[in-house]
Protein backbone atom coordinates (compact mmCIF):
# COMPACT_ATOMS: atom_id res chain seq x y z
CA UNK A 1 0.00 0.00 0.00
CA UNK A 2 0.65 3.38 -0.47
CA UNK A 3 1.56 5.35 2.34
CA UNK A 4 0.54 8.62 0.17
CA UNK A 5 -1.08 9.11 -3.05
CA UNK A 6 -1.43 12.67 -4.84
CA UNK A 7 -3.78 12.36 -7.60
CA UNK A 8 -3.91 15.02 -10.16
CA UNK A 9 -3.91 17.31 -7.40
CA UNK A 10 -4.44 21.44 -8.11
CA UNK A 11 -3.46 24.16 -6.08
CA UNK A 12 -4.32 27.80 -6.68
CA UNK A 13 -2.82 30.66 -4.92
CA UNK A 14 -3.13 34.28 -4.64
CA UNK A 15 -4.73 34.26 -7.99
CA UNK A 16 -1.52 31.73 -9.37
CA UNK A 17 -1.88 27.87 -10.16
CA UNK A 18 1.11 26.86 -8.09
CA UNK A 19 0.60 23.27 -8.96
CA UNK A 20 -1.54 21.75 -12.00
CA UNK A 21 -2.74 18.29 -11.83
CA UNK A 22 0.56 16.70 -10.13
CA UNK A 23 0.70 13.42 -9.33
CA UNK A 24 2.80 11.81 -6.81
CA UNK A 25 3.06 8.09 -4.98
CA UNK A 26 5.38 7.30 -2.15
CA UNK A 27 5.14 3.89 -0.47
CA UNK A 28 4.76 3.03 2.70
CA UNK A 29 7.90 2.93 4.73
CA UNK A 30 10.21 4.29 2.29
CA UNK A 31 12.02 7.50 2.48
CA UNK A 32 11.23 9.97 -0.89
CA UNK A 33 12.92 12.96 -1.83
CA UNK A 34 11.48 15.85 -3.48
CA UNK A 35 13.58 18.84 -5.35
CA UNK A 36 12.91 21.11 -7.66
CA UNK A 37 14.02 24.48 -8.96
CA UNK A 38 13.42 27.25 -5.85
CA UNK A 39 9.78 28.81 -6.06
CA UNK A 40 8.47 26.03 -7.65
CA UNK A 41 5.89 24.64 -5.05
CA UNK A 42 7.58 22.20 -3.01
CA UNK A 43 6.50 24.07 -0.04
CA UNK A 44 2.98 24.33 -1.28
CA UNK A 45 2.55 20.46 -2.08
CA UNK A 46 3.39 19.70 1.02
CA UNK A 47 1.43 21.70 2.85
CA UNK A 48 -1.25 21.10 0.78
CA UNK A 49 -0.44 17.17 1.58
CA UNK A 50 -0.93 18.17 5.08
CA UNK A 51 -4.18 19.79 4.82
CA UNK A 52 -3.07 23.19 5.60
CA UNK A 53 -3.82 24.18 2.12
CA UNK A 54 -6.84 23.73 -0.08
CA UNK A 55 -6.97 22.44 -2.86
CA UNK A 56 -8.68 23.46 -6.26
CA UNK A 57 -8.95 19.89 -7.73
CA UNK A 58 -7.80 16.59 -7.56
CA UNK A 59 -6.76 14.33 -4.22
CA UNK A 60 -4.70 13.66 -1.09
CA UNK A 61 -5.19 10.19 -0.25
CA UNK A 62 -2.92 8.62 3.25
CA UNK A 63 -3.20 4.92 4.07
CA UNK A 64 -6.28 4.61 1.32
CA UNK A 65 -7.88 7.01 2.85
CA UNK A 66 -8.67 10.92 1.36
CA UNK A 67 -7.88 13.89 3.89
CA UNK A 68 -9.34 17.67 4.17
CA UNK A 69 -7.87 18.53 6.82
CA UNK A 70 -4.75 18.17 9.19
CA UNK A 71 -4.39 14.22 9.47
CA UNK A 72 -3.00 12.69 12.51
CA UNK A 73 -1.60 9.94 10.06
CA UNK A 74 0.86 12.76 9.08
CA UNK A 75 3.29 14.81 10.93
CA UNK A 76 4.67 17.69 9.15
CA UNK A 77 8.87 19.77 10.37
CA UNK A 78 8.65 22.76 8.95
CA UNK A 79 11.85 24.76 7.88
CA UNK A 80 11.96 27.19 10.76
CA UNK A 81 12.25 25.81 14.50
CA UNK A 82 8.71 27.34 15.41
CA UNK A 83 8.37 25.54 18.61
CA UNK A 84 5.93 27.43 21.42
CA UNK A 85 8.04 29.53 22.93
CA UNK A 86 6.00 29.67 25.80
CA UNK A 87 6.68 25.57 26.29
CA UNK A 88 9.77 23.63 27.69
CA UNK A 89 11.41 21.25 25.41
CA UNK A 90 9.36 18.17 27.32
CA UNK A 91 6.13 20.18 27.37
CA UNK A 92 6.34 21.83 23.63
CA UNK A 93 7.32 17.16 22.69
CA UNK A 94 3.99 16.50 24.80
CA UNK A 95 2.05 18.85 22.93
CA UNK A 96 0.85 16.25 20.19
CA UNK A 97 0.16 13.61 22.60
CA UNK A 98 -1.86 15.45 24.63
CA UNK A 99 -4.62 16.99 21.99
CA UNK A 100 -4.69 13.32 21.60
CA UNK A 101 -6.19 13.02 25.15
CA UNK A 102 -3.08 11.98 26.78
CA UNK A 103 -3.14 12.81 30.27
CA UNK A 104 -0.42 15.92 31.41
CA UNK A 105 1.93 13.52 33.06
CA UNK A 106 1.93 10.49 31.08
CA UNK A 107 2.47 12.45 27.87
CA UNK A 108 5.18 14.10 30.12
CA UNK A 109 7.20 10.81 30.90
CA UNK A 110 6.66 9.78 26.93
CA UNK A 111 8.27 13.06 25.92
CA UNK A 112 11.01 12.69 28.18
CA UNK A 113 11.79 9.27 26.65
CA UNK A 114 12.16 10.90 23.40
CA UNK A 115 14.20 13.54 24.44
CA UNK A 116 16.82 10.76 25.85
CA UNK A 117 16.74 9.31 22.46
CA UNK A 118 17.78 12.17 20.65
CA UNK A 119 20.57 13.18 23.51
CA UNK A 120 18.65 16.14 25.31
CA UNK A 121 17.23 15.08 28.59
CA UNK A 122 19.70 17.67 30.46
CA UNK A 123 17.60 20.23 28.32
CA UNK A 124 13.76 18.86 29.66
CA UNK A 125 13.02 21.75 31.36
CA UNK A 126 15.03 24.42 29.31
CA UNK A 127 12.73 27.10 27.21
CA UNK A 128 13.10 27.21 23.55
CA UNK A 129 15.46 30.78 23.72
CA UNK A 130 18.09 28.65 25.93
CA UNK A 131 18.37 26.30 23.06
CA UNK A 132 21.40 26.24 20.14
CA UNK A 133 19.79 25.90 16.72
CA UNK A 134 20.05 22.09 16.39
CA UNK A 135 19.04 21.44 19.93
CA UNK A 136 15.55 22.96 19.03
CA UNK A 137 15.66 21.24 15.46
CA UNK A 138 15.97 18.08 17.52
CA UNK A 139 13.26 19.14 19.83
CA UNK A 140 11.41 19.23 16.96
CA UNK A 141 11.48 16.52 15.67
CA UNK A 142 10.91 14.59 19.01
CA UNK A 143 7.72 16.81 18.80
CA UNK A 144 6.84 15.37 15.12
CA UNK A 145 7.73 11.61 15.78
CA UNK A 146 6.20 11.67 19.73
CA UNK A 147 2.77 11.25 18.63
CA UNK A 148 3.34 8.37 16.28
CA UNK A 149 2.42 9.70 12.58
CA UNK A 150 2.99 6.91 9.98
CA UNK A 151 3.83 9.66 7.27
CA UNK A 152 6.64 12.35 8.20
CA UNK A 153 6.12 15.45 5.66
CA UNK A 154 9.85 18.09 5.87
CA UNK A 155 10.10 20.92 4.73
CA UNK A 156 14.41 22.06 4.58
CA UNK A 157 14.40 20.72 7.88
CA UNK A 158 18.53 21.08 7.69
CA UNK A 159 19.06 24.51 5.81
CA UNK A 160 19.58 26.54 8.69
CA UNK A 161 21.99 24.43 10.53
CA UNK A 162 25.84 25.09 9.36
CA UNK A 163 27.48 22.48 7.94
CA UNK A 164 29.09 20.27 10.79
CA UNK A 165 26.13 20.27 12.61
CA UNK A 166 23.80 19.58 9.59
CA UNK A 167 26.05 16.16 9.13
CA UNK A 168 25.12 15.21 12.45
CA UNK A 169 21.42 15.49 12.74
CA UNK A 170 20.97 14.50 9.41
CA UNK A 171 22.72 11.18 10.86
CA UNK A 172 20.85 11.01 13.71
CA UNK A 173 17.37 11.79 11.86
CA UNK A 174 17.94 9.08 9.36
CA UNK A 175 18.71 6.31 12.01
CA UNK A 176 15.82 7.41 13.64
CA UNK A 177 13.35 7.16 10.93
CA UNK A 178 14.73 4.11 9.85
CA UNK A 179 13.97 2.63 13.56
CA UNK A 180 10.32 4.05 13.62
CA UNK A 181 9.87 2.66 10.38
CA UNK A 182 8.04 6.21 9.59
CA UNK A 183 7.47 6.87 5.98
CA UNK A 184 9.12 10.43 4.78
CA UNK A 185 8.18 12.71 2.16
CA UNK A 186 11.45 15.29 2.55
CA UNK A 187 11.08 18.68 0.37
CA UNK A 188 14.91 20.07 -0.15
CA UNK A 189 16.91 22.08 -2.74
CA UNK A 190 20.19 20.30 -1.93
CA UNK A 191 20.18 17.55 -4.35
CA UNK A 192 23.27 16.12 -2.60
CA UNK A 193 21.28 15.70 1.04
CA UNK A 194 18.52 14.18 -1.34
CA UNK A 195 20.30 11.58 -2.46
CA UNK A 196 22.15 10.79 0.80
CA UNK A 197 19.13 10.45 2.58
CA UNK A 198 16.32 8.92 0.20
CA UNK A 199 15.68 6.29 -1.67
CA UNK A 200 13.75 7.91 -4.30
CA UNK A 201 14.42 11.46 -5.34
CA UNK A 202 11.04 13.02 -6.79
CA UNK A 203 12.52 15.94 -9.90
CA UNK A 204 9.25 18.84 -9.59
CA UNK A 205 9.27 20.81 -13.14
CA UNK A 206 9.89 24.74 -12.62
CA UNK A 207 6.82 26.92 -11.83
CA UNK A 208 3.81 28.22 -12.17
CA UNK A 209 1.95 25.10 -12.81
CA UNK A 210 4.26 22.79 -11.50
CA UNK A 211 4.32 18.80 -11.55
CA UNK A 212 6.30 16.05 -11.08
CA UNK A 213 8.68 15.46 -14.45
CA UNK A 214 10.92 12.35 -13.16
CA UNK A 215 11.08 9.56 -10.01
CA UNK A 216 14.91 8.46 -9.65
CA UNK A 217 16.13 5.42 -7.42
CA UNK A 218 18.71 5.58 -5.63
CA UNK A 219 21.15 2.66 -5.89
CA UNK A 220 21.69 1.81 -2.45
CA UNK A 221 20.48 0.67 -0.01
CA UNK A 222 20.19 0.97 4.31
CA UNK A 223 21.67 0.92 6.59
CA UNK A 224 24.25 3.99 5.04
CA UNK A 225 27.34 5.79 5.90
CA UNK A 226 26.73 9.17 4.57
CA UNK A 227 30.15 9.69 3.95
CA UNK A 228 30.85 6.31 2.39
CA UNK A 229 27.75 6.84 0.18
CA UNK A 230 29.11 9.86 -1.21
CA UNK A 231 32.14 8.42 -2.73
CA UNK A 232 30.46 5.61 -4.66
CA UNK A 233 30.56 6.21 -8.68
CA UNK A 234 26.38 5.43 -8.17
CA UNK A 235 26.33 8.68 -6.21
CA UNK A 236 28.39 10.88 -8.37
CA UNK A 237 26.50 9.40 -11.62
CA UNK A 238 23.19 10.46 -10.44
CA UNK A 239 24.30 13.99 -8.85
CA UNK A 240 25.11 14.74 -11.92
CA UNK A 241 22.04 12.99 -14.04
CA UNK A 242 19.46 15.19 -11.81
CA UNK A 243 21.67 18.18 -11.36
CA UNK A 244 21.47 18.48 -15.52
CA UNK A 245 17.95 18.41 -15.55
CA UNK A 246 17.22 20.63 -12.50
CA UNK A 247 19.50 23.01 -14.67
CA UNK A 248 17.67 23.35 -17.32
CA UNK A 249 14.39 23.08 -15.34
CA UNK A 250 15.39 26.28 -13.56
CA UNK A 251 16.58 27.93 -16.83
CA UNK A 252 13.27 27.52 -18.53
CA UNK A 253 12.22 29.84 -15.21
CA UNK A 254 14.36 32.33 -16.09
CA UNK A 255 15.98 34.82 -13.72
CA UNK A 256 12.59 36.91 -13.17
CA UNK A 257 11.36 34.51 -11.48
CA UNK A 258 10.99 35.46 -7.11
CA UNK A 259 12.76 32.98 -5.18
CA UNK B 1 25.71 52.49 41.55
CA UNK B 2 26.01 54.65 38.75
CA UNK B 3 22.63 55.91 38.72
CA UNK B 4 22.90 56.53 42.30
CA UNK B 5 25.57 58.17 42.26
CA UNK B 6 24.30 60.26 39.11
CA UNK B 7 21.37 61.07 41.30
CA UNK B 8 23.16 61.96 44.27
CA UNK B 9 25.34 64.35 42.72
CA UNK B 10 22.21 66.07 40.95
CA UNK B 11 20.77 66.50 44.47
CA UNK B 12 23.81 67.84 45.91
CA UNK B 13 23.93 70.63 43.07
CA UNK B 14 20.55 71.40 43.30
CA UNK B 15 21.05 72.00 46.71
CA UNK B 16 24.31 74.12 46.75
CA UNK B 17 22.54 76.02 43.43
CA UNK B 18 19.84 76.88 45.73
CA UNK B 19 21.79 77.43 48.84
CA UNK B 20 24.48 79.48 47.39
CA UNK B 21 21.43 81.96 45.48
CA UNK B 22 22.93 80.94 42.29
CA UNK B 23 19.07 79.80 41.79
CA UNK B 24 15.76 81.96 43.71
CA UNK B 25 14.69 79.79 46.43
CA UNK B 26 11.56 80.66 46.05
CA UNK B 27 11.17 78.93 42.18
CA UNK B 28 13.81 75.92 43.21
CA UNK B 29 13.71 74.96 47.16
CA UNK B 30 16.93 73.32 48.38
CA UNK B 31 16.29 69.21 48.00
CA UNK B 32 16.17 69.01 51.91
CA UNK B 33 13.47 71.93 52.43
CA UNK B 34 11.06 69.71 49.93
CA UNK B 35 12.24 66.87 52.24
CA UNK B 36 11.12 68.50 55.07
CA UNK B 37 7.65 69.70 53.89
CA UNK B 38 7.29 65.99 52.40
CA UNK B 39 7.75 64.54 56.03
CA UNK B 40 5.55 67.25 57.30
CA UNK B 41 2.61 66.68 55.05
CA UNK B 42 3.06 62.51 55.63
CA UNK B 43 3.82 62.85 59.84
CA UNK B 44 0.56 65.57 59.84
CA UNK B 45 -1.44 62.81 57.91
CA UNK B 46 -3.27 65.02 56.24
CA UNK B 47 -1.77 63.44 52.45
CA UNK B 48 -3.49 60.10 53.07
CA UNK B 49 -6.82 60.77 52.14
CA UNK B 50 -5.94 62.81 49.16
CA UNK B 51 -3.41 59.99 48.56
CA UNK B 52 -6.15 57.34 48.67
CA UNK B 53 -8.58 58.75 46.72
CA UNK B 54 -5.85 59.11 43.50
CA UNK B 55 -5.00 55.85 43.78
CA UNK B 56 -8.13 54.48 44.41
CA UNK B 57 -9.20 56.28 41.22
CA UNK B 58 -6.13 55.26 39.19
CA UNK B 59 -6.76 51.96 39.72
CA UNK B 60 -10.27 51.63 39.44
CA UNK B 61 -9.54 53.30 36.01
CA UNK B 62 -6.56 51.08 35.19
CA UNK B 63 -9.08 47.83 36.11
CA UNK B 64 -12.00 48.80 33.90
CA UNK B 65 -9.67 50.23 30.99
CA UNK B 66 -8.14 46.74 30.90
CA UNK B 67 -11.17 44.96 31.29
CA UNK B 68 -12.72 47.38 28.22
CA UNK B 69 -9.96 47.29 26.68
CA UNK B 70 -9.27 44.06 26.68
CA UNK B 71 -12.71 43.14 25.72
CA UNK B 72 -13.36 45.86 22.79
CA UNK B 73 -9.61 44.10 21.69
CA UNK B 74 -10.79 40.66 21.65
CA UNK B 75 -14.09 41.54 19.71
CA UNK B 76 -12.39 43.74 16.87
CA UNK B 77 -9.71 41.02 16.12
CA UNK B 78 -12.18 38.02 16.12
CA UNK B 79 -15.13 40.12 14.35
CA UNK B 80 -13.63 42.03 11.48
CA UNK B 81 -17.33 44.16 11.67
CA UNK B 82 -16.68 45.64 14.96
CA UNK B 83 -12.68 46.55 14.07
CA UNK B 84 -14.30 48.08 11.30
CA UNK B 85 -16.77 50.45 13.36
CA UNK B 86 -14.34 50.17 16.22
CA UNK B 87 -10.61 50.75 14.96
CA UNK B 88 -10.87 54.62 13.02
CA UNK B 89 -12.77 55.33 16.97
CA UNK B 90 -9.87 54.02 18.31
CA UNK B 91 -7.21 55.81 16.18
CA UNK B 92 -8.68 58.52 16.65
CA UNK B 93 -8.60 58.62 20.21
CA UNK B 94 -5.38 57.02 20.33
CA UNK B 95 -4.07 60.23 18.24
CA UNK B 96 -5.51 63.37 20.09
CA UNK B 97 -4.15 63.97 23.26
CA UNK B 98 -6.74 61.99 25.44
CA UNK B 99 -6.88 64.99 28.43
CA UNK B 100 -8.52 67.63 26.08
CA UNK B 101 -11.41 65.44 27.32
CA UNK B 102 -11.62 66.17 30.62
CA UNK B 103 -13.66 69.13 30.99
CA UNK B 104 -16.44 67.29 29.05
CA UNK B 105 -15.47 64.40 31.52
CA UNK B 106 -16.23 66.79 34.32
CA UNK B 107 -19.41 68.12 32.89
CA UNK B 108 -20.71 64.80 32.46
CA UNK B 109 -20.09 62.93 35.78
CA UNK B 110 -19.17 65.56 37.85
CA UNK B 111 -16.57 67.09 40.22
CA UNK B 112 -16.50 63.97 42.44
CA UNK B 113 -14.17 61.07 41.64
CA UNK B 114 -16.51 59.46 38.69
CA UNK B 115 -14.91 62.25 35.80
CA UNK B 116 -11.13 60.70 36.97
CA UNK B 117 -12.07 57.29 36.60
CA UNK B 118 -13.47 57.83 33.26
CA UNK B 119 -10.42 59.74 32.23
CA UNK B 120 -8.36 56.82 33.62
CA UNK B 121 -10.08 54.54 31.69
CA UNK B 122 -10.53 56.30 28.05
CA UNK B 123 -6.19 56.18 28.46
CA UNK B 124 -6.56 52.91 29.59
CA UNK B 125 -8.35 51.34 27.27
CA UNK B 126 -7.35 52.98 24.49
CA UNK B 127 -3.64 51.87 24.75
CA UNK B 128 -4.54 48.20 26.19
CA UNK B 129 -7.49 47.69 23.20
CA UNK B 130 -4.13 48.37 20.62
CA UNK B 131 -2.29 45.79 22.77
CA UNK B 132 -4.69 42.79 22.33
CA UNK B 133 -5.71 43.67 18.96
CA UNK B 134 -2.64 44.07 17.52
CA UNK B 135 -1.37 41.09 19.45
CA UNK B 136 -3.92 38.79 17.80
CA UNK B 137 -3.34 40.03 14.72
CA UNK B 138 0.49 39.42 14.44
CA UNK B 139 0.01 36.00 16.25
CA UNK B 140 2.81 33.97 14.88
CA UNK B 141 0.85 31.57 12.26
CA UNK B 142 3.60 29.31 11.88
CA UNK B 143 2.69 28.22 15.59
CA UNK B 144 -0.61 27.37 14.57
CA UNK B 145 0.07 25.52 11.71
CA UNK B 146 2.70 23.64 13.89
CA UNK B 147 -0.56 23.05 16.42
CA UNK B 148 -2.14 22.23 13.93
CA UNK B 149 -0.37 19.56 12.36
CA UNK B 150 0.35 18.07 15.83
CA UNK B 151 -3.58 17.27 15.69
CA UNK B 152 -4.44 20.34 17.97
CA UNK B 153 -8.07 21.75 17.10
CA UNK B 154 -9.61 25.41 17.35
CA UNK B 155 -9.38 25.00 21.35
CA UNK B 156 -5.94 23.95 21.29
CA UNK B 157 -4.79 26.82 18.78
CA UNK B 158 -6.66 28.75 20.82
CA UNK B 159 -4.94 27.88 24.28
CA UNK B 160 -1.68 26.84 23.16
CA UNK B 161 -1.09 29.79 20.76
CA UNK B 162 -3.35 33.06 20.48
CA UNK B 163 -3.54 33.43 24.66
CA UNK B 164 0.05 33.52 25.34
CA UNK B 165 0.89 36.15 22.52
CA UNK B 166 -1.75 37.87 23.73
CA UNK B 167 -1.08 37.85 27.83
CA UNK B 168 2.56 38.82 26.53
CA UNK B 169 1.88 41.60 24.45
CA UNK B 170 -0.96 42.36 27.73
CA UNK B 171 1.24 42.45 30.00
CA UNK B 172 3.72 44.73 28.15
CA UNK B 173 1.15 47.68 27.54
CA UNK B 174 -0.16 47.01 31.61
CA UNK B 175 3.53 48.79 32.71
CA UNK B 176 2.75 51.82 30.04
CA UNK B 177 -1.46 51.88 31.45
CA UNK B 178 -0.37 52.43 34.75
CA UNK B 179 1.31 55.62 34.21
CA UNK B 180 -1.73 56.66 32.15
CA UNK B 181 -4.16 55.82 34.98
CA UNK B 182 -2.29 58.09 37.60
CA UNK B 183 -2.10 60.49 34.28
CA UNK B 184 -5.93 60.67 34.21
CA UNK B 185 -6.35 60.63 37.97
CA UNK B 186 -4.39 63.24 38.20
CA UNK B 187 -5.12 65.18 35.55
CA UNK B 188 -8.89 65.31 36.13
CA UNK B 189 -8.53 66.29 39.79
CA UNK B 190 -6.24 69.34 38.20
CA UNK B 191 -9.31 70.20 36.07
CA UNK B 192 -12.03 70.21 38.69
CA UNK B 193 -12.54 68.21 41.87
CA UNK B 194 -12.22 69.10 46.08
CA UNK B 195 -9.63 66.01 47.13
CA UNK B 196 -6.81 63.98 45.69
CA UNK B 197 -3.31 64.87 44.97
CA UNK B 198 -3.94 66.62 41.92
CA UNK B 199 -6.13 68.93 43.79
CA UNK B 200 -3.39 69.73 46.20
CA UNK B 201 -0.97 70.04 43.54
CA UNK B 202 -3.51 72.41 41.82
CA UNK B 203 -3.65 74.12 45.48
CA UNK B 204 -0.08 74.06 45.89
CA UNK B 205 0.71 75.93 42.40
CA UNK B 206 -2.02 79.02 42.72
CA UNK B 207 -0.41 79.64 45.98
CA UNK B 208 2.88 79.48 44.06
CA UNK B 209 4.42 76.72 46.90
CA UNK B 210 6.96 75.40 44.26
CA UNK B 211 7.88 72.95 47.57
CA UNK B 212 5.21 71.79 48.31
CA UNK B 213 4.42 71.09 44.41
CA UNK B 214 7.95 69.18 44.07
CA UNK B 215 6.93 67.18 46.94
CA UNK B 216 3.72 66.21 45.73
CA UNK B 217 5.35 65.47 42.27
CA UNK B 218 7.73 63.21 44.07
CA UNK B 219 4.38 61.37 45.83
CA UNK B 220 2.80 60.43 42.35
CA UNK B 221 5.79 59.56 40.76
CA UNK B 222 7.12 57.02 43.84
CA UNK B 223 3.70 55.70 43.69
CA UNK B 224 3.65 55.33 39.87
CA UNK B 225 6.83 53.91 39.66
CA UNK B 226 6.47 51.58 42.66
CA UNK B 227 2.78 50.00 40.66
CA UNK B 228 5.05 49.78 37.40
CA UNK B 229 8.08 47.75 39.23
CA UNK B 230 5.45 45.40 40.88
CA UNK B 231 4.15 44.78 37.58
CA UNK B 232 7.44 44.08 35.86
CA UNK B 233 7.94 41.67 39.00
CA UNK B 234 5.05 39.90 38.61
CA UNK B 235 5.60 39.69 34.44
CA UNK B 236 8.98 38.13 34.68
CA UNK B 237 7.62 35.86 37.07
CA UNK B 238 4.33 35.06 34.37
CA UNK B 239 6.66 34.69 31.89
CA UNK B 240 9.82 32.70 32.50
CA UNK B 241 9.74 31.80 28.86
CA UNK B 242 10.40 35.10 27.57
CA UNK B 243 14.09 35.51 30.29
CA UNK B 244 17.21 34.21 30.28
CA UNK B 245 18.27 31.84 32.76
CA UNK B 246 21.43 32.14 35.06
CA UNK B 247 22.62 28.55 33.46
CA UNK B 248 22.87 29.63 29.69
CA UNK B 249 24.97 33.32 31.25
CA UNK B 250 24.65 36.34 32.91
CA UNK B 251 21.39 37.40 33.93
CA UNK B 252 20.55 40.91 31.94
CA UNK B 253 20.89 42.97 34.79
CA UNK B 254 17.23 44.66 34.23
CA UNK B 255 17.21 47.12 37.16
CA UNK B 256 20.97 48.31 35.92
CA UNK B 257 22.15 48.41 39.91
CA UNK B 258 25.29 46.31 39.10
CA UNK B 259 28.19 47.47 37.17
Amino acid sequence: MNALDVRNLTVCYGGHVVLHRLSLEVPAGSFVSLVGPSGCGKTTLLRAIAGLLASADGEVVLFGRRVHRCSREAGMLFQENALLPWRTARQNVALGLRFRGMPADRAGREADRWLERLGLQAFADHYPHELSGGMKQRVALAQVLAPGPRLLLMDEPFASLDAILRHLVQTDFLSLVRETGVTVLLVTHDLEEALLLSEQVALMSAGPAARIISMHRVPYGYPRDLDAVRALPAFGNLLKEIWTRLQREAGRMGWEMPA
Amino acid sequence: MRRAAALLTFLIVWEAASRLGWVSVLLMPPPTHVAGVLLGVFRSGQIWPHLAVTLAEALGGLLVGLIAGAALGLGAALVPAVAEVLQPVMTLLNAIPRVILAPLLVIWFGIGPGSKVALSFLLVAVTVFFAVYSGIRHVDLRLVDRVRTLGGGGWHVLREVYLPSVMAWLFASLKIAVGFAFTGAVVGEFVASSRGLGYLLSFAQSTYNAAMTIALIAVVVAVTFAIFVAFERFERAVFRWKRTPPAAGPVADVSGAET
